[in-house]
C-alpha cells in the first residue's frame, strides 16, 4: 500500500514542490508527513472518505506545504497564482482538519529528539516502574536523581514542544 | 491552573493514582478547563509517542521504499545528468576509438614516416637570415607554405643552382604534400658540395620517398645514410629494422 501511494503520487507531489521554491528534502518532508497524517487517521478510526482518496491526501499535501512555505517567511501571495491542482483536472477542492494528527507528529519529532537515556525513564515510567526500579534498571547510583532527570526530561520535551510555532498554530486554530 | 499544577494533575489522573472523588473532580475540570485538557491532551500524546513500535515501523517502511526508489530510479534531474553523461562518454570512445582505428589501419611506412618526420627549423642557419631568400624563409616559418613555394620557386627561376633555395622549395613541398616534387629539388641539393644541407636533403627525400610508399627505394636510400654514419644514421637504421618487421 505504501509503495503505491509511492508510486503514484510521490513524483507528482514532488515536482510541484521542486516547481514552486521546494527542495527535494522538502518534498520528501511533505510527503511523508501526509502519508502519517492518514496512517494517523485511519489508526483513529477517523478516515472519513467523501471524495476522491487522491483528492483527499492532495489536499492534506497542499495544506502541508503552504504551512511549510508560510513558516519560512515566504509571501504567500507570490505563490498565489501557482497552480496546485495538477494532480486532477478539476481537482474538487476541499478541507481536511488534521490539527489533531499534526499535533501528535510534532510530539513524536521532539520524542525523538530527546537523548536515549531520557526516553528510557519517561518510558519505564509509563509502564509503572518504580522510581527504584528505573535505577537499577538503567545503573543510576542514586534514587533520587532518577525523580530529577525524569522531571527534567519532560520539562524539557514540554518546552520544545510548546515554543514550536507550528503547535501554537494548533492550539490557535483549537481554540477558534 | 498553573502548568506545572496541570501537569501533576495529568499525571496523577493517567497513572490511577487519584481517589475517585479526585477523578471526577479531574474530569469535571477538563471539560471546563482549555489549559488542562491542552495539558491532558498533550500528555496523553507524549505516551502514545514513548511506546508507539507501530508507528515507528510505518516510518521506516516508508523510508526504506523512499531509499530503495531513489536508488532504482533515480530523480529526473540526476537522470538527464546522467544522460548527458553517458552520451559524452560515448562520444569521447567513438573519437578515441576512430583515432586508434584510424592508426591500426594506416599503413606501416606511413606510420613510420609520421614518427620520424620533423618540420625544418631555419632558426638554426643564421647565414639564410641575410640573403636574399629570408622574405621566403619568413613565409615559411609563419607556416604560409604556399607563399614560400611560390616564392622560392620565382627565385630559382633566375638561380637554378642556388642549394638554399632549392632546399627552402623542397622542404616547403615536404609541407604541403607534394612529396614527389619535393624529391626532385632535394635531389638537386643532394647533388651540391652544401655538406649540412645535403645530409638534411638525403634525410627528408628519404622520409619523402617512404611516404610515398616506395618501399624500396626508401630502404636504399636509409641504407646510405645509415652508413654514412651522420646525424640521421641512427634513426634511419630504425626505420630500417621496423621495415624489415
Amino acid at each position: 500500500m505504501i509503495e503505491y501511494l509511492y508510486d503514484n503520487y510521490y513524483p507528482a507531489l514532488r515536482r510541484m514542490v521542486l516547481h514552486n521554491s521546494g527542495r527535494d528534502d522538502d518534498a520528501w518532508d511533505i510527503f511523508q508527513d501526509t502519508i502519517l497524517i492518514i496512517f494517523e487517521k485511519i489508526r483513529n478510526d477517523e478516515l472519513q472518505l467523501k471524495c476522491a482518496f487522491s483528492t483527499y491526501l492532495y489536499a492534506i499535501w497542499k495544506n502541508k506545504w503552504l504551512k511549510t512555505l508560510e513558516r519560512r517567511r515566504f509571501e504567500y501571495h507570490k505563490n498565489r497564482s501557482y497552480d496546485f491542482q495538477l494532480v486532477e483536472e478539476n481537482q474538487e477542492s476541499i478541507e481536511v482538519n488534521t490539527d489533531k494528527e499534526e499535533q501528535y507528529l510534532l510530539v513524536r519529532e521532539y520524542v525523538e529528539k530527546l537523548d536515549e537515556r531520557c526516553r528510557k525513564i519517561m518510558k519505564l515510567h509509563l509502564k509503572d516502574y518504580s522510581n527504584q526500579e528505573i535505577c537499577d534498571l538503567l545503573n543510576i547510583s542514586q534514587y533520587d536523581l532518577v525523580r530529577k532527570k525524569k522531571h527534567r526530561c519532560k520539562e524539557k520535551l514540554l518546552q520544545w514542544i510548546k515554543s514550536d510555532k507550528r503547535y501554537q498554530a494548533i492550539m490557535k486554530n483549537k481554540k477558534k | 491552573m498553573k502548568t506545572k499544577e496541570a501537569s501533576k494533575l495529568v499525571d496523577d489522573y493517567i497513572r490511577g493514582e487519584m481517589s475517585v472523588e479526585e477523578r471526577e473532580q479531574f474530569e469535571r475540570k477538563l471539560s471546563e478547563d482549555p489549559g488542562l485538557r491542552e495539558a491532558y491532551e498533550l500528555q496523553k500524546n507524549i505516551n502514545r509517542a514513548l511506546d508507539d513500535e507501530e508507528f515507528i515501523q510505518y516510518k521506516k517502511l516508508l523510508n526504506e521504499i523512499h531509499r530503495e526508489k531513489r536508488v532504482k530510479h533515480p530523480l529526473n534531474f540526476q537522470r538527464t545528468k546522467r544522460i548527458y553523461a553517458i552520451a559524452a562518454l560515448i562520444v569521447v570512445l567513438l573519437a578515441v576509438g576512430s583515432i586508434l582505428l584510424f592508426q591500426l589501419l594506416r599503413p606501416e611506412h606511413e606510420r613510420l614516416f609520421r614518427k620520424y618526420y620533423t618540420s625544418y627549423a631555419f632558426e638554426q642557419f643564421r647565414s639564410f637570415e641575410e640573403n636574399k631568400l629570408q622574405e621566403g624563409i619568413l613565409f615559411y616559418q609563419e607556416g604560409q607554405y604556399e607563399q614560400a613555394i611560390r616564392f622560392s620557386k620565382s627565385y630559382i627561376t633566375n638561380h637554378t643552382g642556388d642549394v638554399q633555395a632549392n632546399f627552402l622549395l623542397a622542404i616547403s613541398l615536404m609541407e604541403e604534400g607534394k612529396y614527389n616534387e619535393a624529391v626532385h629539388y632535394f635531389s638537386r641539393v643532394i647533388k651540391s658540395d652544401h655538406l649540412r644541407l645535403r645530409e638534411y636533403a638525403e634525410w627528408y627525400e628519404a622520409l619523402a620517398t617512404l611516404h610515398q610508399g616506395k618501399i624500396e627505394r626508401a630502404s636504399l636510400l636509409l641504407s646510405r645514410i645509415k652508413i654514412e654514419e651522420n646525424n640521421f644514421s641512427e634513426k634511419a637504421q630504425e626505420i630500417l629494422i621496423a621495415l624489415e618487421e
